[in-house]
């Protein structure tokens, strides 16, 4: 099988997965659904390792063209879009990252849907966004890409709404649609603006055309176009202004949110960013632009974060706040470190999810953190995994979180677009982090048991099982974690800070991930080097300072978190009542939700009703109906001639006759 | 002194008139009818005497037509009275207003 | 045999319907009626294959032409058709589409049935034929006898306010179809006055209108227009389509989607910028920004309804507000979206308006808060809700995106603040499906009619799939189905750009067309 074959054959699988559950197998057992649902996934995942280590290890672009998809005269010439895909080092790591998540996920899947009817739809959905994932990363023109973009979204649409009898979850599911719809019309924009710069939307052809020469030339329109990217990133990405979907998509089933929500569909903005790396860092004002974003969506989620207490909130908010970090990382030009971010976080972030739904699958339904506690005890596996998971997030020295956080924030001060501030933002959002994460694990598997034995079977259509004693989930939920917590351990080490690398004695110029990325970034960095001299500006001391910097915050912000809620949660209420109002602002997600309903939607929703109502109704139809209204009763008056009496006729005949005489006679 | 075809002519004039002021006035249909007659006839005395006058024969024949058609529409007029009147149950001119704007 | 066929394939699509709509009136059961109508409209469907598989897609000629004496020889009236890349596709869609509408009907048409599917198929012909004329005069006739079907279709198998609705139909068009032979006639003087013949051949009139002084050709333009745009319907010229689409029964609502709305586009692209590429050029400004309003207008509008139907209906005034921007972009990507557009609209829209007839035919409400949750008691009803709705949405995969998708970017070419505004209309196309979908599909089920809902009968399901696998057939095989047009839209450019006549020329199969003249005289 040579490699283009395989390629195509990564993302037909899944589809062909989906198409299978949906239509022919859905009166299948559910063994069959899921093990043809996890097939799907797992063969691309071989097929995607053969790649990575095959090819794309030495180095080789693999690009094959499927069919022509649109092909239509331009300008003289033609506009020529093929349905082409292509891997390169970086859409490698990501296939690595969707497919191997991707399968464990969908093994965890089968067995937290257990008790759910119907699963072939959940299993048909789970496949087809795998399928579209896939094709996001694989395109190789911004057409492909954003097939898989939007593609994505329908997917997370579905699957958010996924118990959509509670009309709550379908409305996630809409948001989520919407916000990143108006994310898309910014991809877009973007590409048409492509088109008219470059002519064409194949990555490799802008970034041939793409000289410096060009890029002066045309400033306003690379800044336009950067930012318009950028807006579609912030729908995809869920940073600000867009990022409210991403905590009500926790409606959805949890396995969703690990793969979704954590691992990969959030992260493709930082794809996408890496991807057009090359075009961003002509401009100035996008990328700063970017970077400002990225590091204030990282701090203003984790406030959120601090005070949520439902166990997938905080994760979500969490999500969101990782997110930041990197962007953040994209916007001061360290974009190979973001995509390492993108790769731990993939890992941890999944690995925390996947515990929280085993957890919640435990605990049948329960989210609120406050009715936990104590869980380690009963849920050994699960807990120690979410224990690990949860030092990687906080960047506890030596496991993944750490490296790939503190080479962002190393750049966030000393990058090419880096500025102090910068880091001063993301250093506060990581120690929000460390405070909730601390937080949310030691209320949910320390201290005391809150668990309340008798509450009743609510949930999602699920059967009546009567086993209240919680106990660890079977070998389908616990594999999963356990593998990703060895990769939440171990995921760091390719993007090792040099101060790091120099004292362990490693001779080498680079950590493994900027090596990797290194064909993929090199027209960036050439740009951005000679834009700014000598690249960075920092120092193995300053490394080590902020390092330390930023361990010694989480040490404290962690320690706080254990001292204050060793009681149990009312642990924090001294300080929240200590700040009332800010408290509850932060309760309340800061009220923007609340804010763009009243500011957006409900003028939006009124502008539409004076449309129909004054514009349609009475404006237009009133000219349609009331004009010929005018026209009939002049005519009414002219119509009573017509008396339909044969002597008035006549008399008028007379009359006419007589004068008709008199003229001609006179 | 007027010669007996220009007395026919101004006679038939004011047969004319008669006839008009008949189908004008009258509201009864029958009687409008009778009025038409009145007027054709007058038409007819009026070629008539122009034919004496101009001493051709051209108008005692139209006369003749003119005699023939005024039979068949008494004989058609009468037949749509008598069907309107089993429609309507009225031969009043006023009641037939269904061309009325 | 081939180029016997391709002589008289058109004149066949045209009286083949005509024919089984006599064929209609001797049957004396309903449902032979309904078996014949069906069998009619699918023997018109593989005739019509007739085009595709023996179009030549190099060539922006109109092909498989017939011109044959018509009208006396001195007034230049004659029977010309054709087909170029521009009618292909759109003839294909109503071939497709028909066969569908009378499968549909035995369950929406329960009374007059021979009158209904009669009229049906008059109309079937009447629109294939304004689609292949290339004589005003045969267009017009065509053009005028689309209207008076659908007047009846309307105002006897409507629901209750069918005779508002359907006058109000009738006089819009008639007044744009009144505007548009004024023109036509004023044409048809001014090239007597030029050339001493009177001729109404749309393709020597090309010749002559882009000749004009460019205010006559702005006023012959706006005539025109203003006829087609109320056809389409442009802001501030649709209010007749909500009505007209909620009273219509099913059927007709998805012909008058699918179809005739395509007819006043149709017109735009064949007459009156062609036609007129300087008036168009003066007035594609304005053409431009009514479009964008009536994106962002029919999208508002479209959210706020409460009835199904009328939702939809605002939803085809914001989508073809869409196509008409394309067509003013004046460039090929314009036009080519355009174009693809119609046939998408055509299919998605004609989808939906199947499904609300599905539960019309079941609950006989159009209200939406009579609905909610069916996606529980009828799965595979929601998942054609969802394929339509996504059609409808332009996501990628479906035809809807690429037409949008090429829309989009052709206006960003050459008005990047239009394309811009126009943009958000893909956002707010989201939004009222998407509450559309959450309303009907989604929820609890809680209404206890509702309850007892059957799924789709599988004559419904047949329909429904059909036009599923359509959205998704022109989501990815654009570039072949866009191939039979590119020479026809390059055309269209070199003209429009270069405000000079549109050249095409008639491509006859075949013999000569000598015996045929005699055949016709005796």
């Amino acid at each position: 099988m040579n490699y283009q074959a395989m390629l195509a054959a990564i993302l037909l699988i899944p589809l062909l997965g989906a198409l299978l559950n949906g239509f022919l197998l859905r009166s299948a057992p559910r063994v069959v659904t899921v093990s043809v649902a996890t097939l799907a996934i797992f063969i691309p995942f071989i097929f995607s390792c053969l790649l990575f280590f095959g090819p794309v290890n030495a180095g080789e672009v693999v690009r094959t063209d499927l069919f022509n998809w649109i092909s239509v005269p331009f300008q003289g010439g033609h506009l020529d879009i093929p349905f082409a895909l292509t891997v390169d080092r970086l859409s490698a790591i990501l296939l690595l990252i969707i497919t191997g998540v991707g399968s464990l996920i969908h093994l965890y899947a089968g067995e937290y849907m257990s008790h759910e009817e119907g699963v072939y739809r959940f299993f048909a959905y789970l496949n087809l966004f795998v399928f579209s994932m896939l094709s996001l990363v694989l395109g190789a023109n911004m057409v492909v890409t954003f097939l898989g973009w939007e593609g994505v979204g329908v997917c997370s649409y579905l699957l958010i709404g996924y118990w959509y009898s509670d009309e709550a979850n379908a409305r996630a599911g809409m948001k989520a649609f919407i916000a990143n719809r108006v994310g898309d019309l910014g991809f877009l924009l973007a590409m048409f603006m492509s088109v008219k710069l470059f002519g064409t939307v194949d990555y490799s052809k802008i970034a041939a055309a793409l000289t410096n020469e060009l890029a002066a030339n045309n400033a306003p329109m690379i800044t336009a176009i950067g930012l318009c990217l950028l807006l579609g990133v912030t729908g995809k990405s869920a940073q600000l202004p867009l990022y409210i979907w991403l905590p009500d998509a926790m409606a959805g089933p949890t396995p969703v949110s690990a793969l979704i929500h954590a691992a990969t569909m959030v992260t493709s903005g930082i794809y996408l960013m890496t991807r057009m790396s090359f075009l961003l860092v002509h401009s100035h004002t996008a990328m700063t632009t970017i970077a400002v974003i990225g590091a204030c969506t990282a701090l203003f989620a984790a406030t959120i974060g601090l005070v949520q207490n439902d166990i997938k909130k905080v994760l979500a908010y969490s999500t969101v706040s990782q997110l930041g970090f990197m962007v953040l990382g994209c916007g001061v030009g360290a974009f190979q470190f973001g995509v390492a971010h993108l790769m731990t976080h993939a890992f941890f972030k999944a690995l925390l999810f996947l515990g929280a739904g085993s957890v919640i699958h435990a605990m049948h339904h329960e989210q609120d953190i406050r009715k936990m506690g104590g869980l380690i005890k009963k849920m050994p596996i699960t807990g120690w995994t979410f224990v690990i998971g949860t030092l990687a997030i906080i960047g506890f020295p030596g496991l993944s979180g750490f490296f790939s956080k503190d080479e962002i924030l190393y750049n966030a001060w000393t990058g090419p677009f880096g500025h102090p501030l910068l880091w001063a933002l993301g250093a506060g959002a990581a120690a929000c982090t460390s405070f909730y994460m601390v937080r949310l694990t030691y209320l949910v598997f320390f201290g005391e048991s809150r668990v309340e034995h008798a509450h009743g079977h609510h949930g999602h259509g699920h059967d009546h099982h009567h086993h209240h004693e919680i106990h660890e989930n079977p070998l389908a939920m616990t594999l999963p974690l356990m593998i990703l917590a060895l990769l939440s351990i171990v995921g760091g080490y390719v993007s090792m800070p040099h101060a790091i690398m120099h004292t362990l004695g490693v001779h080498a110029n680079e950590n493994i991930i900027t090596e990797w990325l290194s064909p993929v970034l090199a027209s960036a960095k050439e740009v951005m080097s000679a834009g700014h001299g000598e690249e960075g500006h920092g120092s193995a001391s300053l490394e080590w300072g902020l390092m330390g910097a930023s361990t010694l915050v989480m040490l404290i912000m962690s320690g706080f978190a254990l001292s204050l809620y060793k009681v149990g949660p009312k642990g924090g209420d001294s300080i929240a009542n200590a700040v009332g109002g800010l408290y509850r602002l932060i309760l309340d997600k800061w009220r923007i939700d609340e804010l763009y309903q009243g500011v957006i939607i409900e003028p939006l929703k009124k502008v539409g009703d004076a449309f129909f109502k004054f514009g349609d109704r009475a404006l237009i139809e009133g000219i349609i109906n009331e004009g010929p209204r005018g026209i009939y009763l002049v005519t009414s008056v002219l119509s009573d001639v017509q008396s339909g009496l044969v002597r008035n006729y006549l008399k008028v005949v007379f009359i006419a006759m007589v004068a008709l005489c008199a003229w001609i006679l006179i | 002194m007027l010669t007996l075809p220009e007395l026919g002519l101004y006679f038939s004039f004011l047969l004319f008139l008669v006839g008009l002021a008949g189908v004008m006035f009258r509201k009864n249909i029958l009687f409008m009818m009778l009025s038409v007659e009145i007027l054709l006839n007058a038409a007819n005395l009026a070629f008539v005497c122009a034919s004496k006058l101009t001493g051709t024969m051209d108008g005692q024949v139209v006369m003749f037509f003119v005699m023939a058609v005024a039979a068949c529409e008494a004989a058609i007029g009468l037949a749509l009275i008598i069907a309107l009147y089993r429609t309507k149950a009225s031969i009043e001119a006023d009641d037939l207003k269904a061309l009325r704007g | 045999m081939v180029s016997m066929i391709s002589q008289w394939i058109l004149s066949l699509l045209i009286f083949f319907p005509l024919l089984g709509a006599v064929l209609i009136g001797l049957v004396k059961d309903n449902q032979t009626a309904r078996h014949l109508a069906v069998a009619v409209s699918v023997l018109e469907l593989i005739f019509s294959l007739h085009l595709v598989a023996h179009f030549n897609a190099d060539s922006a000629a109109m092909q498989f032409a017939q011109d044959l004496a018509w009208l006396p020889r001195g007034t230049g009236i004659r029977y010309t058709v054709g087909v170029d890349g521009i009618s292909l596709l759109l003839v294909m869609l109503t071939t497709v589409l028909c066969p569908l509408v009378f499968v549909s009907s035995y369950s929406s048409i329960e009374s007059n049935v021979k009158s209904f599917l009669a009229l049906f198929l008059i109309l079937e012909s009447a629109m294939i034929g304004a689609l292949v004329s290339l004589d005003l005069v045969l267009f017009y006739v065509f053009w005028e006898a689309m209207l008076i079907p659908m007047y009846f279709i309307i105002g006897v198998w409507g629901g209750k306010d069918r005779i508002y609705a359907t006058t109000k139909f009738f006089i819009y068009t008639v007044i744009g179809s009144l505007l548009m032979l004024v023109a036509f006639s004023y044409l048809y003087y001014l090239h007597y006055q030029q050339n001493g013949v009177f001729t109404t051949s749309i393709i020597e009139l090309y010749k002559t209108a882009a000749g004009l002084p460019a205010d006559t050709q702005l006023w012959l333009f706006t005539a025109t227009a203003v006829a087609f745009a109320i056809k389409v319907p442009l802001f501030p010229f649709h209010t007749w389509l909500p009505d007209a689409h909620v009273q219509a029964p099913t059927p007709g609502s998805v012909i008058l989607a699918g179809v005739l709305l395509k007819m006043g586009t149709y017109g735009l692209m064949r007459m009156s910028i062609p036609m007129f590429p300087e008036g168009a050029h003066r007035a594609a400004p304005v053409m431009l920004a009514l479009s964008v309003i009536g994106i962002v207008y029919g999208a508002l509008i479209a959210w706020r309804q409460t009835d199904i139907k009328k939702l939809v209906a605002y939803s085809s005034v914001s989508h073809l507000g869409f196509v008409v921007a394309g067509l003013f972009a004046f460039n090929e990507l314009g036009y080519t979206g355009a174009l693809y557009q119609m046939v998408n609209h055509g299919v998605s829209t004609g989808a939906l308006f199947l499904l609300i007839g599905v539960v019309y035919e079941r609950r006989h409400t159009r209200e939406m808060s009579e609905y909610g949750g069916l996606a529980k008691q009828m799965p595979w009803y929601a998942f054609f809700f969802l394929v339509a709705t996504m059609g409808s949405v332009a996501l990628p995969g479906t035809g809807g995106f690429i037409g949008e998708w090429l829309i989009l970017n052709g206006v960003f070419q050459t008005y990047p603040a239009m394309a811009t505004v126009a943009g958000t209309g893909v956002i707010l196309g989201a939004i009222y499906m998407l509450w559309l979908v959450l309303k009907v599909i989604w929820g609890p089920l809680k209404n206890e009619e509702n309850k007892k809902l059957l799924d789709c009968s599988p004559r419904e399901a047949f329909v429904l799939a059909t036009l599923s696998i359509f959205v998704f057939l022109t989501g990815f095989l654009s570039a072949p189905l866009l191939a039979h047009t590119e020479p026809t839209m390059k055309r269209l450019q070199e003209s429009v750009v270069n405000k000079a006549a549109y050249k095409t020329e008639l491509v006859i199969h075949g013999r000569s067309q000598e015996p045929l003249k005699v055949m016709m005289d005796h």
